[in-house]
């Protein structure tokens, strides 16, 4: 019974699958177009080892500094004589390390405080989570950033901590406005009704109904990570050297700016591309998503 | 930070200015004349009589922590209001003088001589010096009180300045005009001594403290301190009164605190500074600059800070000396300068410009770039596949360290030696991991000291003020305790040397890799620019600017 209740409640919030992607480029070419490009982001993420021309830390003293297609450096090298190509890949890898690391750390904090809360709106447990959301939200976020990172020190791992801050409330705020609707919804009373426990009714019936403004949430999120990781490279308290990161290469490269400016072009580009497109994939997920907006 | 001046004698002096000079031979285009081949960056050496006028902006990468010039150990400080003060005697800066040189001239004395024991200093004042009219001095007469106050001072305060008053065992002032030193033992270098930028001639109103030395600074020299905003800015105005006429030829100083040189260099681009100093910038950059500013005028000078791998002798892989030594040799040194620095001088504890350093091919053998060798000496310690540990760096000296230390990490895998950066803040780095010898192995820099006896003291020996790499080594303790008593010259810098290659061979820790050069780049209208590195900037005061 429960089963096909909650069947019905999600063929009523999301389109058939089959159709799904094949609609979603023809109602929205841009987003499929970034699609495409995030696909294509990932896909070079995984693989960065295998398509990359050289190891991104190996020094060639022989090669540095040199233009584009000098040397065999297809996108020129670093100071170090390191392939900026290579780096600038392997920077995928660890934007998307890092990126899909806080979604799942912040997100799933986020997700959890705001499906709670929600489903609990307007009790002292509600009040008491929004509040600490309310603090958090508060703080500018790179403030907050630029704490964190400096308490805890250059790391991946204290990168992905301090950025989770910065999702843990958006998260919490879309799940929560989702979750209170949800829960005036039949099949969550149909669900009480049969005598179904609180767990069970957020996982069964909250979770798989809130999801699709989530999707929306984490790639435009996925954007702001993707800036802010590089912001803290940038600045020196992100990830450390040698990693290669896209905020990094920019700080390196500020320096030689007139003279290699290679060294910040190609993954000034790639970052600017890669943020864009989670962007404009949150924007068409939005209005594909909505049906208000469906024409 | 200790304080990075210069306490040369006159001989160790020659053996600096010697050095400085065979370097030049050997980088014809360096020194002074600097830059690329077509002769861009060129100084201009006659550009006319001076003109008196015009405000000289420039800027420092950090302010002073305090005013106070003999208080504060901060080179800083002395850059800062080096030119409110005067000393009984100065270095003689100029187009004919050597840079480094430390012949002297009278500063507030008029001239000054020695009894024959050499233990009886008599200086000479000068009459009708003013000081800067602003209270609670108010431009009152400087005598001999001054000198004895400021002396007097100096004795109750703690640290390196102490030293150089120690054997002074009594100031006396028989006239306005006159203060004769007695010391405890013969000095033939006092003069020298008193020409030490710490020696700054304060007020008596100060010393006893009527006004904050930590924050105003009154003096007897070239520039008036109009005002001072903490790590803004600093404002100098000309002294009407100075009492060299017709010096100082400039209006006033205006010194802008910047510290990202990037921003230093785009200041210098946009015409906002008419000159930086003391950069350490990649040649790349330099040229750049030269190509593209009109005139712009170069100075190389010889650097005197030593880059360093700093290794804990005392536990952990790095402990075994063969270990410490392959180090030595699978660093690509040359190749380090020529890709991340516009110049530099290999070193040993002893940076090349003073002395008792060792002669320049010994350092360069002793410090060899030869992998092969690192890998038996390591196989040697027992580690013929090599081992892991942390490579501790700090951003704090900016990103050309980090840079190095990614170099450093490089060459060394090559060998076995599988670092992993740990990049820490400049606070933690400095007030815990380094003094505190937390790290197995660490890259960064040295603040110069003057003196041979200095460098080997404060680090190699194992009661060594700055023995943060935990060396323990009884033979070259007694080494350096011994070469101090040394009185013959020859002796002693045999002695000095032999130290050196103990602790090259023996030791290897902390391990100086070089001294790398620094750069003042200046604007086409600035002219007799002959600094000292004595930090004081008083050359200042010749410094003059075309008037439009």
């Amino acid at each position: 019974m429960s089963i096909a209740i909650s069947g019905t409640a999600r063929a009523a919030h999301r389109p058939r699958a089959r159709s799904g992607l094949v609609r979603f480029t023809r109602e929205q070419p841009l987003g499929a177009i970034a699609l495409f490009l995030i696909t294509l982001f990932v896909v070079v993420a995984v693989l960065a080892p295998w398509i990359a021309p050289y190891d991104p830390l190996a020094q060639d003293r022989v090669n540095i500094l040199t233009a584009p297609g000098v040397g065999g450096h297809l996108a020129g090298t670093d100071e170090l004589g390191r392939d900026v190509l290579s780096r600038s890949l392997y920077g995928a890898r660890t934007s998307l390390l890092i990126a899909v690391a806080t979604l799942a750390l912040g997100g799933a904090i986020g997700l959890v405080v705001g499906v709670v809360s929600g489903y609990f709106g307007g009790t002292w447990i509600d009040s008491v989570l929004q509040r600490i959301m309310d603090a958090l939200m508060a703080i500018p976020s790179i403030v907050l950033l630029l704490f964190v990172a400096a308490l805890l020190g250059p790391s991946v791992r204290n990168t992905v901590i301090a950025l989770s801050l910065l999702v843990i409330p958006s998260i919490n705020r879309v799940a929560r406005g989702e979750m209170l609707r949800i829960r005036e919804e039949p099949y969550v009373e149909a669900a009480r009704s049969v005598g179904c426990g609180t767990p069970r009714i957020l996982i069964r019936y909250g979770l798989p109904n809130l999801m699709a403004p989530l999707f929306v949430m984490g790639s435009l999120l996925f954007a702001v990570i993707l800036i802010a990781e590089s912001a803290l490279s940038f600045l020196g308290i992100g990830t450390p050297p040698p990693t290669p990161s896209w905020g990094r290469m920019l700080s390196e490269g500020r320096s030689q700016l007139e003279i290699a400016p290679w060294m910040t072009v190609v993954p000034g580009l790639i970052l600017s591309v890669s943020v864009l497109a989670f962007n404009l994939l949150g924007d068409a997920m939005r209005d594909f998503l909505d049906p208000k907006q469906r024409r | 930070m200790p304080h990075p001046m210069l306490r040369l004698t006159r001989s160790q002096a020659r053996t600096a200015g010697a050095v400085v000079a065979a370097a030049c031979l050997a980088l014809t285009t360096a020194c002074g004349t600097g830059g690329t081949a077509s002769g861009k960056g060129k100084i201009v050496e006659d550009a006319g009589p001076p003109q008196d006028g015009g405000i000289l902006h420039t800027a420092a990468t950090a302010d002073a922590p305090s005013l106070d010039i003999q208080k504060e150990a901060s080179y800083m400080t002395h850059v800062a209001v080096g030119t409110v003060y005067s000393r009984l005697v100065a270095p003689k800066t100029g187009k004919d003088v050597a840079y480094g040189s430390s012949e002297l001239e009278g500063d507030l004395a008029e001239k000054w001589s020695k009894s024959e024991d050499l233990k009886t200093w008599t200086f000479n004042l000068r009459q009708g010096v003013k000081f800067h009219d602003k209270p609670p001095v108010n431009g009152r007469e400087f005598t001999s009180a001054d000198v004895k106050c400021t002396v007097d001072r100096i004795k109750t305060l703690p640290g390196h300045q102490l030293g150089l008053v120690a054997g002074v065992t009594e100031v006396a002032t028989p006239d306005p005009y006159t203060v004769v030193f007695t010391l405890a033992s013969a000095n033939t270098a006092f003069d020298q001594t008193m020409a030490n930028p710490f020696m700054a001639v304060l007020p008596c109103e100060g010393t006893k403290g009527e006004f904050n030395l930590a924050e105003e600074a009154i003096g007897t020299g070239p520039f008036v301190l109009k005002s001072w905003k903490r790590d803004q800015e600093r404002v100098m105005e000309k002294n009407p009164d100075y009492f060299i006429e017709g010096l100082p030829h400039l209006d006033g100083i205006q010194t802008t605190v910047l510290p990202d040189a990037q921003a230093q260099i785009a200041a210098l681009r946009s015409g906002k500074l008419d000159m930086i100093a003391s950069l350490s910038t990649e040649k790349r950059q330099v040229d750049q600059l030269l190509n593209q500013i009109d005139g712009l005028q170069l100075r190389t000078e010889k650097g005197i800070t030593q880059t360093r791998v700093f290794m804990n002798a005392e536990k952990g892989p790095f402990s075994k000396l063969e270990v410490r030594r392959a180090v030595a040799h699978a660093i690509d040194k040359e190749g380090m300068i020529k890709a991340l620095r516009s110049g530099g001088t290999l070193t040993g504890p002893i940076s090349p410009t003073l002395f008792g350093a060792l002669p320049q091919d010994e350092v360069d053998g002793l410090l060899e770039y030869d992998p092969e060798k690192a890998k038996k000496l390591l196989a040697e310690a027992g580690y013929p596949d090599g081992f892991s540990a942390d490579l501790v760096a700090t951003d704090g000296y900016g990103e050309t360290i980090l840079r190095e230390a990614q170099w450093v990490q490089e060459d060394l895998a090559k060998i076995g030696i599988k670092l992993t950066i740990d990049q820490q803040d400049y606070a933690t780095y400095v007030s815990s991991t380094w003094p505190e010898t937390k790290y197995d192995i660490m890259y960064g820099l040295q603040t110069p000291m003057l003196t041979a006896d200095e460098y080997l003291t404060s680090e190699y020996t194992s009661t060594g003020t700055r023995n943060w790499s935990k060396v323990d080594d009884p033979e070259l303790d007694k080494m350096v305790a011994a070469q101090r008593v040394i009185t013959d010259e020859a002796q002693r810098e045999k002695a000095l040397q032999d130290i050196e290659r103990y602790i090259m061979e023996n030791v290897s820790t902390p391990l100086p890799l070089y001294a790398y050069d620094t750069q003042t780049l200046y604007s086409g209208k600035v002219h007799d620019y002959y600094p000292h590195p004595d930090y004081s900037s008083r050359e200042l005061q010749d410094v003059w600017m075309e008037q439009e």
